[in-house]
């Protein structure tokens, strides 16, 4: 075969798919398909069984609360190009989901399919680690959740064990003004391999100060990183902040060990990690600040 | 947009030189085009080729016995079966190119990751790929050689043991008096090193094949999307120790070649060997990793010690430089790279003093083979980086010194240093047109308008030749052996039972529209609608129409194919007015032949339809008149005037057709990151007459693409183990309509004096926009670090890096002043 030969499964429930992954040694779980059979045809990786919950409806909601949105693990980046809860509340989302390959790479791959790859060019890990996201997890027996912080934890790795599946990432909706941005440095042409990504997310109290200011650098490590002596500086500023520079400055970049590859060297890597900070923070404040003035 | 600039006079012609509709568009926009692995025989078998991880390791051991147990698994072949059913390869080369062994399986050792090494017949494709990963195989690594100038080093690993040297040819080019050059010059500019980087053309269409062998007639026929199959046929015949003609080859639509399917051979040899060992029909279809591994890459070269005398105002001399094409593990169509640069040695250009020191290398890298602009783009690159290196260097204007260099219209037809004639053309008038559709003024004031903004804008031009119709005598300048010279091309057009007008042709198209252009000159010469004439698809050699040229390769077509096809269909147009004349009782003068009849002119109930006539002679012939001998199948070879080039000067006309392409690219980099955004672009060609615009225009389109893409985004990056790092279009990022910005185009029209027709070929470009977007970086680096742009592949980290240093940067580069 393209794919060496495995066995296929499809659950018909959340529960099912559970016991299922727990079923099989050595499952894996085909959401979207867009990176996992890729994997598996270039005979990367390999699993014995491919458990499919692409079908799972419960998987798919997105849904609206008071805090917060909720994402199902199964949604494809063109539902969330199209939804409008998410137009209303966190458009970054939708705005990110568009710049993903193309329309049919978007008409199956999944935001979950994105974080559980968790390459360090993936799109959703640095933008949610930014929003402070949640994700739920659904395990035997057991349900548990974490922030996305902690979910991501090395290239290619994520805090989710043997048996379990991710089922929904919460995403926080913002009761004071805020900003989002995410700004990646595509290297071969238009939108095609983000090398590094700068993602931020801030917002004002009633004071008109920043605070929940979030920059997250990936492409630079093995999971997106917190760049918490920018955060610190910027925490307690006012918004019309004119110096993003040297805020940006604080962050010790020789610190970083980025990786070096055919796409981009560590060292230039490394060069654009306060560039595109710059500009991610400028995006959001610009942000913030129309929503205050409002 | 599309502007015909066009003041020649024009014969009158009802439908060559229009935009008729494309004949080939309806089947393929309906996806009813039959391409290759369109191809279904019954019984087939189907091929998995394993291929090697290494780039060079000698192989101890190898043992199939679990494939060949697999489930339906039918046979299996390797390297040391090969070694007896097969005699290497001809080289084109003379030694120690010629001693260089090639085998269609790895032999001993791989020379290059993805080279073939095992093959397994399968059942399914899928059962042979399985029982691929059963084979066993010991290597034992050797260290890889993965540089041209690399290779040339006295400790170099060896690709080819038996040849003793990395080099396949050799060869020093001196016309004109380069030293006299220097003397005279005001200034002498020194280049120490530049870079034309590999790349390729990715055509949509991977390399695909069913072969089948018939052991009554000892016959093997290749269903296949090979692009030059009898030059194919001259290296598979030897090695299979069969005579040629029992090798019969079978085209149909071929998506996209760019040249890279010119050497299949090597593939196609596998297939032939399995189908008469398993006796049955063997299906090979490539997968896009394996075409960007072991498919054909562009030629890579370096350029070192270039010496440029100039005179103040920015004249130059001549040149003189040292160039070591690397041509990856074998040579196949190689060493012709070696001459075929020289078509266009002063590009556009009026110097006359040259001397290149040319030496061709074999690394552990995927072999080369030709690819779209080959072997040319890469010295009209390097012609272009010393243009505008002058100008940065002398703080001229680039615009200026191209205008002040280039070979004049009145100058036409030109003879270059190496007796090259250039038929026509207007350089200056191209490059006018090209800065008037960006309107250059504007860039240039917005330009300094967007100084301190963080972007800088940056303009250049790229000026080139598409040299066409190769005079293949040059391959004698390789090797003095060769039989070879000139170049030909067959068509057959006929009358079918029925009156039909039916047309064949040896040539074997892949997107350039030759069913419609040969049905418009057709239609011209026998008075009928081009929806009335049917062009044969590809090219098949059972149909007997072809030469030893035949094929769709090196911008020929529209000379040489619709050479024939005008020869065969005027030979068919004598004959039908022969008859008419005879059965209408009239003068052959007074025929004339409109809308599928022949009339006595101003009588026009004195006709007879090409169904009547064709009834004639193929159904009817007592009636015949008497004393005619006509048959209505008609055949013509067209041959260009060329004569045999003089060995020992490196002298003659080594092509018959030049087309010019000059491109004008205006670009933002953000100073910042180094990333490149392509603002406007102007592409201006003249290719002679045009048969058809916009089929002319699609070509340069997508030569434009093609360039852009190898110019910022397209690279086959080796490490130093001869790991291919970049065989997916995951780490290739082959350019996409995304990346390609709206293109502005115009034409003149320089009709050829030699050719049939008026037109050249043009299909390949010169590489323009690798051109146009390094001058126009060049420009970036003039308002920046002043860096030199001495690589052609520029991506965003590397102009970054170019734009931070302003003394490494500007290494290697000097202008010493002569008193």
């Amino acid at each position: 075969m393209l794919l060496k030969e495995l066995s296929y499964v499809r659950p018909n429930s959340v529960e099912e798919a559970i016991e299922l992954l727990n079923t099989y040694p050595d499952a894996g779980i085909l959401a979207g398909g867009q990176s996992l059979i890729n994997v598996l045809k270039m005979r990367i990786g390999a699993y014995s069984t491919l458990v499919d919950i692409s079908a799972l409806k419960e998987l798919q909601q997105i849904r609206e609360s008071m805090g917060f949105i909720s994402l199902g693990a199964a949604t494809t980046y063109d539902d969330i190009i199209h939804s409008p809860t998410i137009m209303l509340n966190r458009p970054i989302l939708a705005e990110t989901a568009i710049r993903i390959a193309d329309q049919q790479v978007r008409n199956r791959g999944t935001i979950g399919g994105n974080c559980c790859y968790n390459d360090p060019t993936c799109h959703f890990p640095p933008l949610l680690t930014a929003m402070g996201a949640t994700m739920l997890i659904a395990g035997k027996d057991k349900r548990s959740e974490m922030t996305a912080e902690e979910f991501f934890t090395g290239y290619y790795q994520t805090a989710l064990e043997p048996g379990e599946l991710l089922v929904d990432i919460r995403i926080p909706k913002p009761q004071r003004p805020y900003g989002d941005a995410f700004v990646p440095l595509s290297v071969g042409g238009t939108d095609v391999l983000n090398a590094v990504t700068v993602t931020a997310h801030l917002e004002l109290n009633a004071e008109g100060k920043l605070t929940e200011v979030r920059l997250v650098a990936a492409g630079v490590g093995p999971r997106p990183l917190r760049m918490t002596a920018i955060e610190k500086v910027l925490d307690g500023q006012p918004y019309h902040l004119s110096d993003v520079a040297s805020a940006v400055a604080t962050f010790d970049i020789s610190a970083l060990e980025p990786p070096s590859d055919v796409h981009a060297s560590g060292e230039y890597r490394r060069q654009m990690v306060p560039v595109l900070t710059e500009r991610a923070l400028k995006t959001a404040l610009e942000q913030v600040g129309r929503g205050y003035r409002e | 947009m599309s502007t015909l600039v066009t003041d020649q006079k024009t014969e009158a012609t009802r439908w060559t030189g229009k935009n008729v509709p494309r004949k080939e568009d309806e089947r393929l926009v309906k996806g009813q085009g039959r391409f290759a692995d369109d191809i279904r025989r019954h019984n087939e078998a189907h091929v998995y080729l394993l291929r090697s991880p290494y780039g060079h390791a000698r192989i101890r051991s190898i043992d199939v016995t679990a494939a060949n147990n697999s489930p339906g698994v039918i046979c299996t072949l390797t390297g040391e079966e090969v070694a007896v059913l097969q005699k290497p390869f001809m080289e084109i080369a003379p030694p120690p190119g010629g001693l260089m062994e090639d085998y269609c399986l790895a032999v001993g050792k791989v020379h290059f990751m993805g080279e073939p090494v095992v093959a397994i017949l399968a059942e399914t494709e899928e059962l042979a790929r399985d029982a691929a990963d059963l084979v066993d195989i010991e290597y034992d690594p050797l260290p890889a050689v993965v540089d041209g100038e690399a290779a040339l080093q006295s400790d170099a690993p060896l690709v080819h043991e038996e040849a003793g040297t990395n080099v396949v040819w050799h060869g020093v080019y001196d016309w004109g008096d380069i030293q006299g050059a220097v003397s005279r010059a005001d200034k002498v500019v020194k280049i120490d090193r530049l870079h034309f980087h590999r790349f390729t053309s990715t055509p949509i269409e991977c390399n695909a094949a069913v072969v089948e062998y018939y052991p009554g007639s000892g016959e093997y026929t290749f269903w296949c999307n090979n692009t030059m199959p009898q030059f194919a046929a001259m290296f598979m015949g030897p090695a299979l120790g069969i005579p040629t003609d029992r090798l019969h080859f079978v085209t149909q639509d071929i998506g996209g070649s760019f040249g890279n399917k010119i050497t299949t051979y090597v593939y196609l040899t596998i297939c032939a060997i399995l189908a008469k060992k398993s006796g049955r029909p063997v299906k090979w279809t490539e997968y896009r990793t394996d075409h960007i591994l072991g498919g054909s890459h562009g030629n890579e070269r370096t350029f070192r010690n270039i010496v440029v005398p100039v005179m103040a105002d920015g004249t130059i001399l001549g040149i003189s430089a040292t160039a070591i094409d690397d041509a990856g593990a074998f040579p196949r169509y190689e060493p012709l790279g070696s001459v075929i640069w020289s078509q266009v040695v002063p590009n556009v250009y009026r110097f006359r003093d040259v001397k290149i020191d040319f030496t061709q290398v074999v690394t552990n890298k995927c072999p080369v083979g030709p690819n779209r602009g080959y072997s040319r783009l890469q010295h009209m690159w390097m012609v272009e980086r010393i243009v505008d290196i002058v100008a940065h260097e002398l703080h001229l204007d680039p615009i200026e010194v191209r205008k002040k260099n280039y070979i004049q219209p009145e100058q036409m037809p030109y003879e270059t240093p190496n007796g090259c004639v250039y038929d026509s053309g207007d350089y200056p008038r191209c490059l006018d047109l090209a800065l008037e559709l960006i309107d250059y003024p504007k860039w240039r004031e917005r330009q300094i308008m967007a100084l301190g903004s963080g972007k800088i804008i940056g303009i250049g031009i790229g000026s080139t030749l598409d040299s066409g119709t190769n005079n293949f005598g040059q391959a004698r300048i390789i090797n003095p052996q060769l039989p070879f010279s000139g170049n030909g091309e067959v068509s057959n057009v006929k009358l079918d039972l029925y009156g039909e007008v039916v047309v064949t042709i040896g040539t074997t198209p892949q997107g350039q529209g030759h069913e419609t252009t040969a049905a418009q000159v057709v239609s011209d010469i026998l008075g009928i609608d081009p929806d009335h004439v049917r062009v044969l698809i590809g090219h098949d050699n059972a149909r007997n129409v072809y030469t030893g040229f035949s094929g769709t390769y090196a911008s020929q077509f529209a000379v040489t194919g619709l050479g024939a096809v005008q020869g065969a269909a005027e030979k068919l147009r004598r004959e039908i007015v022969q008859l008419a004349a005879g059965v209408l009782q009239a003068d052959e003068s007074e025929i004339e032949l409109r809308d599928g009849s022949a009339f006595v002119r101003g009588q026009e109930q004195r006709t007879i339809p090409f169904i009547g006539l064709a009834n004639i002679v193929f159904a009817n012939n007592a009636t015949m008149p008497a004393g005619l001998d006509v048959s209505l199948n008609c055949t013509y070879t067209y041959r260009p005037p060329f004569s045999v080039p003089d060995v020992e000067r490196k002298f003659g006309n080594l092509t018959l057709t030049y087309a010019t392409q000059i491109h004008a690219c205006v670009l933002e980099v953000d100073a910042q990151t180094g990333h490149t955004t392509i603002l406007d672009y102007a592409a201006v060609d003249d290719s002679g007459r045009l048969i058809h615009p916009q089929i002319v225009e699609g070509q340069v389109h997508g030569a434009a693409g093609l360039g852009i893409g190898g110019a910022l985004y397209e690279a086959l990056e080796y490490d130093e183990e001869g790991q291919l790092l970049t065989s997916n279009f995951y780490s290739y990022k082959a350019v996409t309509a995304v990346d390609v910005p709206m293109m502005k185009t115009a034409a003149i029209e320089s009709p050829s004096p030699f050719s049939p027709n008026g037109a050249k070929g043009m299909g390949e470009g010169g590489g323009a926009p690798l051109h146009a977007i390094c001058s126009a970086l060049q420009d970036v680096m003039r308002q920046t670090s002043g860096a030199i742009i001495t690589d052609s592949f520029n991506p965003s980290e590397r102009v970054y890096w170019l734009m931070q240093d302003t003394t490494k940067g500007r290494e290697g580069v000097s202008v010493e002043e002569r008193a």
